[in-house]
């Protein structure tokens, strides 16, 4: 009798230490499974970004007409204004979109400002480069801080028959370096302004216009008949970060890992 | 009687230590087998990606030329691996993409447990025009 309770004890024991070695290694395996596979899943989702940046990044620099360089911490951008590009660059904006919305799962585009305005941000420093319509007439400039300087050279095609400064009087702490060449007449002027007020430059009568604003912003509109080819290089110096570099902002792409409840962002770096 | 008794309890043991190992045995196999899997899996998938975007960066694939691609893949493969590649192009006709080509490379996909597949894009250019959108895919194992 006392036999037989000790052997029932025995195997209901043994049972339980059965019972109990499945159960854990039911949630160890779970537990492993997601530590495992998520690697896996991270490695398509990162793969999966910089493709379509890689993509972007050649659509910009070979559609757009807008060309980018970087030399220490002066950064470039030139193109012509209005831009004759805007539709091969916008074409190829929307055929990729739909291109990856058929072919590629978990990567989500949102490239409306892309193609509409077709911004570059610098960083660190947070100067963006940006357009009020991209094929339009005027381009922007809007840093963070006011601690940097512009260089502009503009080359028109056109007579340039008179350029009229308006500086007003204040801390002339940024320096800007304008020229503009015609056909015929020219202008070349290295002014020194107060960020914190609005300064303009205005040639022919106004029909093209340079404008610094407060907080250093720069905005260039032509109205000229024919288009003008415009380099506008930022002088980034003076800010504490250095080591610039040019990107796309970080709103147009994510690649998704829903099963994970993770998304990749980030931005794109053209130059 | 006692010695019959004392058999059957030591063999009752005996049975009671066999089950109890063989049961842990099988955990400990069927946890290590799962990491060994997945972890491979994970390192294949990483090489596949690492060999499609060298083929990309490098340019093969903007020559959408199976041999030029081919040889650039057997390069930069390691040995132990093998992979294929499909390569889909669109092309960009009036603003509509139409299928145009397709290169396939590499052996066929081995019946193998341990697979993995990815995708990568990528475009050429006619002047300032996107021409071709193309579509990698890529299959790789363990030979």
């Amino acid at each position: 009798m006392k036999k037989g309770i000790v052997f029932t004890i025995g195997l209901a024991l043994l049972a339980l230490t059965v019972l109990t070695l499945a159960t854990t290694m039911l949630l160890y395996r779970q537990s492993m499974q997601d530590l495992v596979y998520a690697p896996s899943a991270m490695e398509r989702a990162y793969n999966t970004f910089h493709s379509a940046a890689d993509d972007l990044k050649d659509i910009v620099l070979q559609a757009s007409g807008v060309a980018v360089t970087v030399d220490g911490n002066d950064i470039t951008f030139t193109e012509t204004i209005p831009n004759p590009n805007v539709l091969a660059y916008q074409t190829s904006i929307d055929l990729y979109a739909n291109f990856i919305s058929s072919n590629v799962d978990n990567l989500e585009l949102d490239l409306n400002h892309l193609r509409n305005t077709l911004t570059f941000v610098t960083l660190p420093q947070n100067v963006s480069y940006t357009h009020n319509t991209f094929g339009g007439k005027t381009i922007y400039v809007l840093p963070s801080t006011t601690n940097l300087n512009y260089s502009l050279s503009l080359q028109a095609s056109e007579n340039v028959s008179n350029c009229t400064y308006d500086i007003p009087p204040g801390d002339n702490t940024m320096a800007v370096y304008f020229e503009i060449t015609g056909n015929p007449g020219s202008c070349t002027q290295t002014l020194l302004i107060d960020p914190s007020t609005s300064s303009s430059i205005y040639i022919n009568e106004g029909s093209m216009t340079v404008s610094i604003t407060p907080g250093g912003r720069l905005s260039v509109q032509s109205n000229l008949v024919s288009s003008i080819n415009l380099t506008t290089t930022l002088h980034l110096a003076g800010q504490p970060n250095n080591n610039p570099g040019v990107y796309l902002p970080d709103d147009m792409l994510t690649a998704s890992l829903s099963d994970y409840g993770m998304e990749k962002r980030g931005y794109v770096k053209i130059a | 009687m006692k010695m019959n008794k004392g058999f059957v309890l030591t063999l009752d043991a005996a049975v009671a230590a066999f089950l109890v190992l063989t049961i842990l045995a099988y955990a400990n196999y069927l946890v290590n087998e799962s990491e060994v899997t997945q972890w491979s899996e994970y390192n294949m998938l990483s090489t596949g990606y690492d060999v499609a975007t060298m083929l990309c960066h490098t340019g093969a694939f903007q020559t959408l030329n199976a041999s030029l691609i081919e040889n650039s893949l057997q390069q930069a493969l390691p040995a132990n691996y093998a992979m294929r590649i499909q390569v889909d192009s669109y092309q960009n006709i009036g603003g509509v993409l139409y299928p145009q080509t397709q290169i396939v490379i590499g052996p066929e996909i081995a019946d193998s447990a341990l697979k993995t597949h990815g995708k990568r894009t990528f475009l050429t250019f006619t002047g300032n025009n996107a021409g071709t959108y193309n579509l990698v895919e890529f299959w790789i194992w363990l030979k």
